[in-house]
């Protein structure tokens, strides 16, 4: 009975992390280039039961009653990489990634120099001329002319760009950007402000980007107001469970074996 | 559960701070020369799942993305300088620029300021000024500022002329005179300028100024503001039912949180 009881309460704790995952979905429904998450549950690896309630020629022997889960795990967090919806904006250096691929930043942390990935491609020109992300951190591209990775000086230029990503500055063809991608998806990880962390990126300088464009979040808002309302129902049904076996606990403490 | 709680108000107050943003736009949708601030949103950083008390997988691959969001906030406010529509007014006193850059005035504490509202007139002591007093700088070839009190020209709204590179000329009594070049500054980056009301803009500090190189300035037009009034109307639109969704997520947590302390009372 009281396996049960956890059983009940891993379910609980499953539904919880999983509603956490959701309502991050939902507060960054709005956030450019946000890729939504999905939180799996396994169960738990099966346990062998038995017990030595059986009797045989007066002695008790091992009987074999079955295998059973004891509750429910959170598996894994999967990153959904589809493409979010691509809206027309009027600004020069809002870009945005169709298909695969990702921008590369480089974000000075006070020691050294490390380079992050993003699809939220809403830049800006800092005030040393440098097009940067709104966190800052500093958008890397190859130089044509020296073909060294580095920040993109813009200037007080005119910035224009091809669906290539090919960017000429007052007219001149002077950068293009460091676009990459990933062979294995699943060493990508967030790492908050719309940047992802990730080792072995492959250059990739054929992917499509486009500018005067921002990608929108790809939360689909309809799943995940539903899969809210079923971890949350999930949710009242092992709180149920825990309470009908409070009830019986109760019943077995109380009145079995009550004297009249 | 507090968690929950947190994704959902962290949504809230972020979009809570967009339509601020929006409204504001909205409210200056009249305003010459204003830029519309842009905000966009961020996501917080992430926490690990395989925390004490979590029933997590052992035998996961990926342990490294296993982890939660914590929300999300709204991003450093940033200005579109994008150009604002001309509309022709005929006054002589009203100039806009048409590319970039900024007329800059000099404030009565001699401090100057940047302006793209062009909506200047003609003062008692013969200067070009705004609407609050704001000195126009118009440079002559040797550098100096002749918009001033006392200054070698008396102007008023009909002896000036200002041609598309910004050359004042004005009429004298033997014919035209050249009296300057009307300044137009601009600065590197986008974020350079802090608004500080009446239209007016300050330099932040470490930001340079230099020479506006492409432009041409109109006499006898103001620049309009750069607001999209459809733009911000569907931006507020989805602003406000991001705010209910996450209301919406922030009163389920609450009933899970209820069932949770209810377990016990039945």
């Amino acid at each position: 009975m009281i396996r049960g009881l956890y059983t009940a309460v891993t379910g609980l704790i499953t539904g919880e992390a999983k509603q956490s995952v959701i309502t991050n979905n939902l507060a960054n429904a709005n956030t450019t280039g946000f890729k939504s998450e999905n939180l799996s549950i396994k169960k738990f690896d099966d346990v062998l039961i038995q017990n030595y309630d059986k009797i045989v020629n007066g002695k008790n022997t091992r009987n074999t009653i079955g295998s059973l889960s004891m509750g429910s795990e959170i598996d894994d967090v999967n990153t959904a990489f589809t493409q979010g919806l691509i809206q027309a904006t009027d600004k020069s250096t809002d870009f945005a990634i169709e298909g695969k691929g990702f921008f590369t930043v480089q974000r000075d942390n006070g020691i050294d120099n490390k380079n992050y990935y993003t699809r939220s491609g809403n830049f800006h020109v800092d005030g040393q001329g440098y097009l940067v992300t709104d966190s800052g951190d500093k958008v890397l591209c190859k130089n044509k002319a020296t073909n060294k990775i580095e920040p993109m000086f813009v200037g007080d230029g005119k910035l224009q760009a091809d669906n290539y990503g090919n960017i000429s500055i007052n007219g001149k063809n002077l950068y293009k950007f460091n676009t990459v991608d990933f062979q294995d998806y699943k060493g990508i990880k967030k790492i908050g402000d719309n940047l992802f962390e990730g080792t072995n990126p492959i250059e990739n300088p054929n992917i499509t980007v486009r500018q005067n464009a921002l990608e929108k979040s790809n939360v689909n808002v309809t799943n995940e107001m539903v899969n809210m309302m079923t971890v949350m129902r999930n949710f009242e049904s092992n709180q149920k469970v825990i309470q009908a076996m409070d009830e019986t606990l109760g019943k077995a403490v109380n009145e079995v074996g009550t004297v009249r | 559960m507090l968690r929950l709680l947190w994704n959902s108000r962290s949504s809230m107050m972020a979009q809570q701070e967009k339509l601020d943003v929006i409204s504001n736009n909205i409210a200056n949708v009249n305003t010459n020369g204003y830029k519309k601030i842009n905000a966009n949103f961020q996501d917080l950083v992430y926490e690990s799942l395989d925390r004490k008390g979590y029933p997590v997988s052992s035998g996961a691959d990926g342990k490294g993305t296993l982890q939660n969001g914590t929300g999300v906030k709204l991003s450093e406010w940033t200005r579109d300088n994008m150009q604002g529509n001309l509309t022709e007014t005929g006054l002589s006193t009203d100039l806009a620029i048409d590319g970039t850059g900024y007329f800059e005035v000099v404030q009565p504490d001699n401090s100057k300021a940047y302006t793209r509202a062009g909506s200047f007139t003609t003062d008692a002591n013969g200067t070009i000024v705004d609407s609050n007093g704001n000195r126009l700088s118009i440079i002559d070839e040797q550098g100096n500022d002749v918009n001033k009190v006392g200054g070698p020209y008396k102007f008023d709204k009909n002896n000036f002329k200002v041609d598309s590179n910004g050359i004042v000329t004005i009429k004298g009594n033997n014919g035209d005179l050249t009296a300057g070049k009307v300044k137009v500054s601009n600065v590197i980056g986008d974020n350079s300028m802090i608004s500080v009301g009446d239209n007016l803009y300050m330099l932040k500090t470490g930001a340079e100024i230099l020479e506006s190189k492409d432009y041409s300035l109109r006499q006898g037009y103001l620049e309009l503001s750069n607001v999209d009034i459809a733009t911000e109307m569907t931006d507020m639109l989805m602003t406000q039912r991001a705010f209910q969704l996450s209301s919406n997520a922030l009163k389920t947590a609450d009933e899970m949180w209820q069932m949770a302390n209810n377990m016990r009372s039945k």
